[in-house]
């Protein structure tokens, strides 16, 4: 496989960042080695892919696209993207774990007091510290404004009580950037793994993704000091928001990169598998299969790196990241129907691999913003 | 301590290349180049002398202008210098390409002269070996695992059961076998400083080369098998098989 490819190569040299080339290649080698091969079997087995994200963290992915001030590397957002994608191909569950982590790194070094970001960022950035992102409650998903966890302000203390759940990394992570609602309304917090109070569920079993762990987070009169709370109370959404730009434009990437390894095996079936005398590749139903699969993967990924860009120039990229990643995730989830067509009896089974990538597919237009949600968010931008 | 490490680039064998018009080379467009395979453990290998009891790691790559990338990524493993002896003549004998590094090391106070073993296109396995003998320096070969104690170079060769300890007085040269040290992916942090590390260029020319490349063709293409039978019925086909094709 060659993991940084020649289109990924091509849409970067659109941008401007060419110079980038070194640093995506070597991460594609690395990520061809030792990501993808043991990814059938993490999936199959639902092992936390811990060593392994320590591994990319030494090779420095966390640090990549923030600044040097707290051990970051200060790359473009586009290039980090670009890595993800790879990643993804390789690896959807390993992915996922990557890009939560870096969409709370992303709310702590944008909302985080100085004390937060000196106190978290280093350690975090160089994968010493994994994170969670919490916002998600049995009773309130998309409706993320009904959620119940409570945090009350007692003798200069927050007691938190509630129960959140579908948190990636929970359980693993030793950072939980977790939402509740205070008097002033919703408002986040940063709590350290070992607190009291603060307990996990067991990992609930999905369809992909298998590998990356997902709980529920139980808060039993969680006390945190005082300046847990990231930024002011009530403002939660606010910073939410942010940073839910930035991981649909994550979540857009990884369903590329998902796509992608679909439609390299299906790519790689149609020119070995002979059915009537020849090959698949050399029938037209196939051959439009393939130009479809192919035309979405370029599209869904022009629109995420350039969503990941304006991110990059420090313009606003809300719909666009809403955009990228509706596009991408609807897209993702056709390739990879297509990808176990192609396929056809084998595309079932175990063996081939290639609905694997179907079961990881299929979260991308839930996560993050359901497509229904993120066309809403789409059209108050249009109908402004 | 200073270490040199001689590096070549070679194409990527993940591709198979095109011949170029002509059929003595290849053609360089068709392929992409890394650095050598034993060089990189070479590589290794110094880095690792460095990180336990500190040395200063200079590449060293006889080339083309081209093969600086290559080179600028294996000074993102973690070397401190990278030196290309450029030159565009073709690189064919491996006695004018150890004259050429040799101009080079010799005089320089390297303790320690790494080269990978052979390299993964011409598979002449000579230069690391010319060049000791030019430089009047012991060479351990086909090596692994070497250390550095005392003004001495010890390292391990595998044999046929079991594996041969070899020591050599500093300054000495070592040609690396592939080992159990795999070479260490460059992190991006060293890729980024890399960039920055200045590169020297040194024209360098070539002695009229003894040897030269007659012609270069694609392997044979291997043609498929013949199913003679099934089970004790086939045994007469196939010792007809056997008798037309003079194998027996």
């Amino acid at each position: 496989m060659e993991a940084y490819t020649q289109e990924q190569r091509n849409a970067l040299d659109c941008l401007g960042l060419g110079e980038y080339h070194p640093v995506l290649e070597e991460i594609g080698k690395f990520a061809a080695r030792e990501i993808a091969p043991g990814a059938g079997e993490r999936d199959a087995k639902k092992t936390f892919p811990r060593e392994l994200i320590g591994r990319i963290a030494d090779q420095g992915v966390l640090a990549m696209n923030f600044s040097s001030e707290f051990g970051g590397l200060d790359i473009p957002s586009p290039v980090y993207m670009a890595a993800l994608e790879i990643i993804a191909k390789c690896c959807a569950g390993t992915s996922l774990t990557v890009g939560i982590h870096g969409t709370v790194c992303y709310g702590i070094e944008a909302y985080g007091s100085a004390e937060q970001k000196q106190r978290y960022l280093p350690d975090m950035l160089a994968g010493k510290k994994l994170a969670c992102f919490s916002l998600t409650e049995p009773g309130s998903g998309s409706d993320a404004g009904s959620m119940k966890t409570k945090a009350v302000l007692k003798d200069g203390h927050w007691v938190l009580n509630g129960t959140k759940t579908f948190a990636t990394n929970a359980g693993e992570a030793d950072v939980y950037f977790l939402f509740a609602m205070t008097e002033q309304g919703p408002s986040a917090f940063l709590i350290d793994r070992d607190k009291p109070g603060l307990e996990f569920g067991k990992d609930i079993q999905k369809l992909g993704v298998r590998c990356s762990v997902t709980r529920e987070i139980i808060l039993s009169d969680c006390t945190l000091q005082e300046d847990a709370i990231i930024g002011e109370p009530g403002k939660g959404f606010h910073y939410g928001k942010l940073m839910l730009n930035s991981g649909r434009v994550s979540i857009a990437v990884q369903a590329v990169g998902i796509a992608q390894a679909a439609y390299d095996k299906a790519l790689r079936y149609s020119k070995e598998r002979k059915q009537f005398g020849q090959h698949l590749a050399e029938f037209e139903a196939i051959q439009f299969k393939l130009a479809e699969m192919k035309a979405l993967i370029s599209a869904s990924r022009a629109v995420s790196y350039q969503a990941a860009m304006l991110k990059h120039l420090g313009k606003p990229f809300s719909s666009e990241a809403a955009e990228a990643k509706l596009i991408a995730s609807e897209a993702a989830l056709r390739v990879c129907d297509e990808a176990i067509q192609i396929h056809g009896g084998y595309g079932y089974t175990d063996e081939y691999d290639v609905h694997r990538h179907w079961r990881d597919a299929r979260l991308m237009t839930i996560g993050e913003g359901t497509s229904e949600i993120l066309k809403l968010v789409i059209s108050g931008f249009a109908l402004k | 301590m200073r270490i040199a490490v001689c590096v070549k680039q070679v194409p990527d064998t993940v591709k198979a290349p095109r011949i170029a018009p002509g059929g003595t080379s290849i053609d360089a467009g068709s392929v992409s180049f890394v650095v050598n395979p034993y060089d990189e453990y070479a590589i290794e290998e110094a880095l690792r002398i460095k990180d336990s009891q500190g040395a200063e790691v200079a590449l060293v790559m006889l080339g083309p202008e081209s093969g600086m990338g290559v080179l600028r990524k294996a000074l993102a493993m973690g070397a401190d210098s990278a030196v290309l002896l450029r030159t565009e003549q073709p690189t064919i004998s491996p006695l004018a390409i150890a004259k050429a590094l040799v101009s080079y090391l010799r005089d320089r106070s390297f303790d320690l002269i790494l080269f990978g073993k052979q390299a993964v296109d011409m598979d002449n396995a000579q230069v690391g070996l010319l060049a000791a003998t030019l430089l009047g320096m012991p060479c351990i070969s086909d090596a692994v695992e070497p250390s550095v104690a005392e003004g001495k170079l010890t390292a391990e060769r595998e044999v046929e059961g079991g594996r041969l300890v070899v020591r050599a007085a500093l300054p000495a040269v070592m040609t690396a076998e592939k080992s159990s040290h795999e070479p260490r992916y460059a992190s991006i942090r060293g890729i980024m400083e890399a960039r920055k590390k200045p590169i020297e260029t040194i024209g360098v020319s070539l002695e009229g080369p003894k040897m030269a490349i007659k012609k270069i063709e694609e392997p044979r293409q291997r043609e498929g098998g013949r199913i003679l039978g099934e089970g004790a019925g086939a045994v007469p086909a196939l010792v007809q098989a056997l008798r037309d094709a003079r194998a027996v």
